[in-house]
């Protein structure tokens, strides 16, 4: 199989929507092409990245206990936020 | 240790499903960061990624009861939240409304290589990415969820966003 080839199919390669033929044949083309091994590590980064930054974001301090107030009564529904902390998200089109 | 953690988590559900507040309370506490990390993933946003979570947490008290024994609770409050979050955006878009990222306290994910290219993402190809290359969903079962797409486009989509990443 050729470089372009490779580059190509890749995607399909992570997505597991390879035939196991294609699959093992990538396996050895990327043991031995130092420039497809390369793609497929930058991919490899890819994904350890996001699943990196996924778990590396903090819980916001008090939800647990907006959530314990608004459970037990404590508390109106609603009035967690102030208004002022949701502008500029989803801001109506002019 | 695993076995035990499910079992507490099994008795947890159970004594929420019979309406033990505290129970479930410590079931939020254990999902909080999962539940509010999906949501801020999604959205691009912080504050509605409180307000999301928040809801999902309250909505998932009033289902608990829908839960099924044979479960896990993570899978299933994942998929509510999910369900929660796509609605409410697809609400929003149907308002006219246009989805803009506000990082005001997670400065540090404006840093980040991968924070920086999450947060650029159209809001479409952020949900997308987060659904398939992060929480293991199909294409196909992206279909299910945004059915406004084809399963070819939800996958150019996801391609075209990893291609912003790798040449980035």
């Amino acid at each position: 199989m050729l470089c372009d080839q490779i580059q190509n199919m890749i995607n399909d390669y992570y997505d597991d929507l390879l035939s196991e033929d294609d699959r093992i044949e990538i396996d050895r083309h990327l043991g031995t092409c130092f420039h497809c091994s390369v793609s497929y590590q930058e991919m490899n980064n890819y994904f350890e990245q996001l699943k990196n930054f996924s778990m590396s974001i903090e819980k916001p301090t008090g939800l647990l206990k907006d959530i314990n107030a608004e459970l037990t009564g404590e508390k109106p529904p609603e009035q967690t936020k102030s208004p002022k902390s949701l502008f500029g998200f989803f801001k109506k089109k002019s | 240790m695993h076995e035990n953690n499910n079992k507490y988590i099994v008795s947890l559900v159970d004594s929420s499903r019979k309406g033990s507040k505290n129970a479930f309370l410590q079931l939020c506490e254990l999902n909080l960061g999962d539940i509010y990390s999906l949501c801020f993933l999604i959205t691009g946003d912080t504050s509605l990624a409180y307000q999301f979570a928040r809801r999902v947490f309250l909505d998932a008290w009033k289902n608990i009861k829908q839960i099924r024994v044979d479960t896990s609770f993570n899978s299933w409050l994942h998929g509510f939240a999910i369900f929660y979050v796509l609605d409410e955006i697809r609400k929003r878009e149907a308002n006219k409304e246009s989805l803009k990222p506000s990082t005001a306290g997670i400065g540090k994910a404006k840093q980040s290589r991968i924070g920086n290219f999450l947060l650029n993402l159209t809001p479409w190809e952020r949900v997308v990415v987060v659904l398939h290359d992060l929480e293991k969903y199909s294409y196909i079962e992206i279909n299910d969820l945004l059915w406004q797409f084809s399963p070819d486009e939800i996958k150019n989509l996801v391609r075209s966003a990893r291609k912003k990443y790798l040449d980035g």
